[in-house]
């Protein structure tokens, strides 16, 4: 186990081998569930790229979940996951994570301004901190809401100000879990535009998990399908579209049809072969 | 809307006044005949009486007093311990079974043991008071503690914060509200405790009042200081959940959406 990259500076230069983020070798997660170990998580190994989006698909209580808190710092795990060029023992800086559950991940006592600030007050100068702040809640078009508590605002908001949340904190990967999951389809669609836009002003590299297919390509620029239990990675594809995405031309082009369309193939195949197992 | 407001306020002084009436109209007429049980008139005026004598007042003072010395040492108690068992899993699973016992145990029956350890004194009162509004206190700020969302505690360890910056920015606002109702509950039990110390022969107080208006054959003031105890405990309730709605504003407009 090699240190905590705790105490690097956020800086690019610092970047491993391949300009990898994370670097993820036969990683194995085993949790205790009613007093009994499963493994959930089989010998995955897959890197993520600086500034890549990639989208993580699988279907749902596959073990998607307990990749990214792996990925987070949060349990423990064998086998190796680098960030940065280090071990990862422990949730480490520049790592950044948007629950699925907004209501309950966000400090309903505190204004949207203040949850916004959660991660960098203390640690940073006051007028920096409160610059952050602004920022992330301009990105996110939060801006007016400032002094709201987040009870007042609706789902899709609420959402956002999660994501403010963590970008407030300028990290180098955002990790998402489903975080439009429970949102409804037009405020989904304009909140994925939204997060291209935040992740293209911020160049932060992604991992969002998603069970929808369609979010996973029209998001990613390259997708990693997990399924069985113990999950493994099944396939992995690049999605070859342009940076420039919108929900109409994109989803209508040949190009996202053909991709979706392979997608769904593999899903079904594994899902196929996951019921030929029980 | 404030129009139904008042209504619904003058209708809830009608049931008690045509009890009143009904109460007085008995007596007069007698319907009801026990040598020892005063017409609300009556009752006015031993109040109008003790209202002008200075030892009602120190009564009146000391109960209040004991009250709420005896909940503030339990908050701090409660709120500490609480805090701590709710916290550490392994203290969780090696005390709450002697908790539930404990808090089990009738208060009351426990007063006496109050009484050979302590005589009838002013620390008599205070433990009294104390232990029943422990429990309730504890209790609640244990659950609040051990009910923050999981989301919450990932976010704290995400930011890397502080154990102290945990529990102070994540843990205890969120466990606020329960602990709120334990303090709430807390309260009542402190006033009714210290009145029964009093009554059992702690020679002060409300509860010492009323047991010496019996034996002096004064049913109007046992009446004046059952009403007096009545309305401490609605006013002190009253001023707990006004302080507690401007602490909570937030949490309470989050209950209306």
């Amino acid at each position: 186990m090699g240190e905590r990259s705790r105490n690097d500076p956020v800086n690019g230069s610092l970047l491993g081998q391949g300009d990898s983020v994370f670097e993820v070798e036969d990683l194995t997660v085993s949790l205790q569930t009613g007093g009994v170990d499963r493994t959930i998580l089989s010998s995955l190994s897959f890197t993520v790229a600086n500034n890549e989006f990639l989208s993580v698909v699988g279907p749902s209580g596959t073990g998607k979940t307990t990749l990214l808190r792996a990925m987070a710092g949060l349990i423990p795990y064998s086998g190796s996951i680098k960030f940065r060029g280090s071990q990862l023992s422990g949730p480490a800086e520049g790592v950044a994570l948007v629950f699925q559950d907004y209501v309950n991940s966000l400090l309903r006592w505190r204004t949207v301004g203040r949850n916004v600030s959660l991660g960098v007050e203390g640690k940073l100068p006051r007028d920096e901190c409160d610059q952050r702040v602004t920022e992330a809640l301009e990105v996110v078009g939060l801006s007016k809401f400032k002094d709201s508590y987040p009870w007042e605002l609706s789902g899709g908001m609420q959402q956002r100000v999660q994501i403010a949340r963590a970008l407030a904190m300028n990290p180098q990967v955002l990790l998402f879990d489903e975080p439009f999951g429970s949102l409804d389809a037009m405020t989904r669609e304009s909140l994925q535009d939204e997060l291209l836009r935040v992740r293209a002003h911020y160049q932060t590299t992604c991992v969002f998990i998603t069970h929808d297919i369609d979010e996973a390509v029209y998001l990613g620029d390259r997708l990693v399908l997990l399924a069985g239990s113990p999950a493994t990675i099944k396939y992995q594809l690049d999605i070859p579209l342009s940076d420039e995405r919108n929900q109409i031309n994109t989803k209508e082009s040949n190009e996202f049809l053909r991709l979706r369309r392979e997608v769904h193939g593999e899903m079904r195949r594994v899902h196929g072969t996951n019921q030929d197992e029980v | 809307m404030a129009q139904t407001k008042t209504k619904s306020r003058f209708i809830g002084w009608f049931a008690p006044i045509i009890l009143l009436i009904l109460w007085q109209l008995s007596i007069v007429t007698g319907i009801i005949r026990f040598r020892y049980f005063p017409s609300p008139v009556a009752v006015a005026q031993a109040f109008l009486r003790l209202a002008n004598s200075g030892r009602f007042y120190g009564n009146l003072s000391h109960t209040v007093i004991v009250t709420l010395v005896a909940w503030i040492i339990a908050t701090i108690l409660g709120v500490l311990f609480g805090l701590l068992i709710g916290l550490s899993l392994p203290v969780w699973k090696g005390v709450m079974a002697s908790v539930d016992v404990l808090r089990s145990l009738p208060i009351i029956a426990l007063v006496p043991v109050g009484v050979i350890i302590f005589g009838f004194t002013l620390r008599l009162e205070i433990v009294i008071a104390t232990y029943a509004a422990l429990w309730p206190i504890l209790v609640n700020t244990v659950s609040g503690v051990r009910q923050t969302r999981s989301e919450l505690l990932d976010i704290g360890r995400i930011i890397r914060m502080s154990r102290v910056e945990r529990v102070w920015k994540l843990i205890l606002p969120s466990a606020l509200p329960l602990i709120l109702v334990g303090l709430r509950l807390g309260l009542g039990l402190s006033l009714v405790l210290a009145i029964v110390t009093e009554i059992v022969g702690t020679p002060n107080g409300i509860g010492y009042a009323l047991i010496n208006a019996e034996q002096a054959l004064h049913p109007a003031q046992m009446f004046v200081y059952i009403l007096v105890t009545g309305v401490i405990g609605y006013l002190l309730n009253g001023l707990f959940i006004f302080s507690a709605r401007r602490i909570l504003s937030a949490e309470k407009s989050a209950e209306k959406n």
